[in-house]
């Protein structure tokens, strides 16, 4: 399992996540209520992003500052989930509500 | 007519019925989290109840929540609709704008008739329609001794509706908003309920017979004219009782195969992906003639359906991209010290000491209001590109349910009424319940069970004859093949069907208006109906319907068997064709551009 590369900064109003360096990051959304997907129009720094599943994606992080937009699919209008890194803490990035079906993270990296 | 009455009884329930828009709001919009301030937006207070949530859980949970419900990157719709709230935004010139645009644009599918129509391919009747409208023709008979030609226009209420926002002539707010949109509870109404209605193209249909209706004047001689027979062989609406579910292995197969990358690349290449055009296809019923049963035309496809979702969440990431970038305020040391040392602080303080979610709501709010009043001051911008985001939220939830609703199983059980008054016959009511299942991802069972009666009284001197006309029972079990090339996705279906006459098959004559495709010798004048030897009627039938799937045409082809019809005695082999077209494409692709941008 890959070592986790992004750490939450809640306590930071301007960024989401620190990166430990630049290089490739592999993250999924996991349901908790419904069924929750990513929805092809997300990008990563204005650019396509490689899908690998429905509801994992795979992007390279920059260095310096980027942003990542997500637009999520929810089965449940009442649909929850999280956003995870495929890591081996599976660190848990963010929380996902249907009602809030866009989110958009700045990375520092 | 009857049909009418029970109509209006139908669209009275979905509108007026406290408890099915109270069922709707709890099982679908995102209600106000119990116990959360009465002043705080959906969008927000499921923010709230994630902290509320995550309380007994460590510290990293409980600021990952809290910086959820604070940061305009995670909590931006719920921003977008605390600004849309503020009485003192309509007096900008932005938020003025936004709601100016608004009120100026204010303003499981059966394609065929139902069974027992008269010239469907179908023998039993499916949940429900197409989702906007749906146009079918067909050719043949089932029961009937007689092929007639069809054409049925179908479609749902909530296909309308939905057509209506995409053409911004309202607004789609899931959650319930204030204001003149349409909720999730409201669609979810609508989507129950569908209609069709079958017209008889054949020539002499209707005919005019003229009367004296005065003394003759010379040669000329003043009369009445009646009209007799209608355009309008049957009308049907269907309501789903059980309305279809999410959680079932086929739906979860069917969500993966959609949103899959492949299916992205290329839908049609997904033999499992569902065909929502044949979801509704209201297999017309037997008994109607002209029955081939135009399976599945009429609602959009699931392709069409992710086309749409997809184009609106380009349109809804490049909103929250536009926000994201089109303000500063975030950077600036007055927000960042508020944010730091009161706002965060202070959340953190009160899920400490326990504070229940209503509690954590007001002082959510508060802390939230102060970021968003030093937000506004810092950057002008915010309101109109919050005003924006919201409309594009809106869309996109809207395509979101659409799609869902088109890949969701078809309805368990639905009860149908239609009203038959083919050119010759009685004018007869059936009420019928539909049940349907789905087996795996390629397979499924729909079950229909009827009882249909005269809509008067036979006439007396009829042995046997009562208003009670005939029981009605039919199988059918569908095979999705899969894509193929040139025939698209087609589905084979194999269907048995059983009626019990209960009362013979009345036919009014009249010499001067003979009907079409029956004739009659030796009849006296003054006979003015006629009727068959009743008995039972078992028809078994193997139909093949091609371009199911992305297709918005489909074209069934139907053979079947009958030990007998409703007016010959003897058994018959009967060939059933028909063409239905889905206008779903047409109504979504007109209204899918750009909104709000």
């Amino acid at each position: 399992m890959a070592n986790c590369v992004l750490t939450p900064t809640p306590l930071d109003p301007v960024s989401n996540f620190s990166a430990s360096a630049p290089g490739e990051v592999t993250l999924e959304v996991k349901s908790t209520v419904g069924n929750v997907a990513i929805d092809a129009a997300s990008t990563y720094s204005g650019g396509a992003i490689t899908f690998l599943s429905a509801t994992q994606i795979k992007f390279n992080v920059v260095a310096g500052h980027s942003n990542l937009t997500l637009a999520l699919v929810f089965s449940d209008p009442d649909g929850a989930g999280t956003l995870n890194e495929v890591c081996s803490a599976n660190t848990l990035l963010d929380f996902l509500h249907a009602p809030i079906p866009a989110e958009s993270y700045a990375i520092c990296a | 007519m009857k049909w009418r009455s029970f109509l209006a009884l139908c669209i009275s329930v979905i509108f007026l019925s406290p408890t099915l828009r109270g069922q709707g709001a709890a099982s679908s919009a995102p209600a106000a989290a119990p116990g959360a301030a009465a002043d705080i937006p959906p969008a927000c207070s499921v923010l709230v109840k994630a902290i509320a949530d995550v309380r007994q859980k460590g510290s990293d949970e409980i600021n990952l929540a809290i910086a959820d419900s604070l940061k305009l990157r995670q909590n931006s719709v719920c921003v977008a609709q605390i600004l849309a709230e503020d009485p003192h935004l309509g007096e900008r010139p932005s938020f003025s704008n936004f709601v100016k645009t608004l009120e100026n644009q204010r303003i499981d599918k059966q394609a065929g008739p139902s069974a027992g129509t008269g010239g469907t391919t179908d023998l039993v009747s499916k949940g429900v329609t197409a989702k906007a409208i749906s146009v079918a023709a067909d050719y043949g008979a089932l029961t009937e001794s007689t092929s007639n030609k069809t054409v049925t226009v179908q479609g749902s209420l909530e296909g309308i509706a939905a057509a209506a926002i995409r053409q911004n002539l309202f607004r789609y707010c899931p959650d319930g908003g204030t204001g003149e949109c349409a909720d999730d509870a409201l669609l979810r109404g609508l989507g129950r309920v569908s209609y069709g209605i079958t017209f008889n193209p054949n020539l002499g249909t209707q005919s005019l017979t003229g009367t004296p209706s005065g003394s003759q004047t010379g040669s000329a001689q003043p009369v009445t004219f009646t009209a007799s027979g209608s355009e309008i062989s049957a009308a049907d609406v269907k309501f789903a009782l059980i309305p279809e579910a999410t959680t079932s292995k086929a739906f979860q197969t069917a969500w993966n195969d959609a949103l899959s990358p492949v299916s992205k690349v290329d839908v049609s290449s997904k033999t499992t992906l569902p065909d929502c055009a044949g979801k509704g296809s209201t297999a017309k019923k037997a008994g109607q003639g002209g029955q081939a049963g135009a399976a599945n035309a009429g609602g959009a496809s699931s392709g069409n359906s992710l086309s749409l979702l997809d184009a609106a969440g380009a349109n809804l990431v490049a909103s929250l991209s536009a926000l994201i970038q089109g303000v500063n305020f975030e950077a600036s040391n007055e927000y960042i010290q508020l944010y730091k040392t009161e706002a965060v602080p202070t959340l953190q303080n009160a899920v400490q000491r326990g504070a229940s979610q209503a509690e954590l709501g007001a002082i959510w709010r508060q802390e939230e209001d102060k970021l968003i009043a030093l937000a506004k001051k810092l950057d002008p911008q915010l309101e109109q590109q919050a005003a924006s985001l919201l409309q594009n939220t809106a869309r996109y939830q809207l395509e979101e349910r659409e799609f869902v609703a088109c890949i969701a199983d078809q309805p368990v059980l639905t009860a149908e009424y239609d009203y038959n008054h083919s050119a010759g016959q009685i004018p007869t009511s059936t009420v019928r319940l539909i049940f349907s299942k789905g087996l795996g991802a390629n397979f499924s069972v729909t079950a229909n069970g009827a009882a249909a009666i005269y809509d008067s009284q036979p006439m007396s001197s009829i042995p046997g004859g009562r208003r009670l006309r005939d029981v009605q029972a039919g199988v059918e079990a569908d095979w999705k093949l899969g894509a193929l090339a040139l025939v698209g996705a087609p589905v084979v279906s194999a269907t048995g069907y059983f009626q019990d006459q209960t009362s013979p098959a009345i036919l009014n004559v009249n010499p001067a208006m003979p009907i079409t495709g029956i004739t009659f010798t030796g009849l006296p004048s003054n006979a003015m109906q006629v009727f068959a030897k009743k008995g039972n009627i078992g028809i078994a039938q193997l139909k093949l319907t091609l371009g199911s799937g992305k297709s918005s045409v489909r074209v069934p082809f139907a053979i079947s068997y009958s030990n007998r019809t409703e007016l010959i005695t003897r058994p018959e082999w009967k060939a059933q064709v028909g063409i239905s077209y889905d206008f779903d494409s047409l109504f979504t692709s007109a209204g899918s551009g750009k909104t709000g941008q």
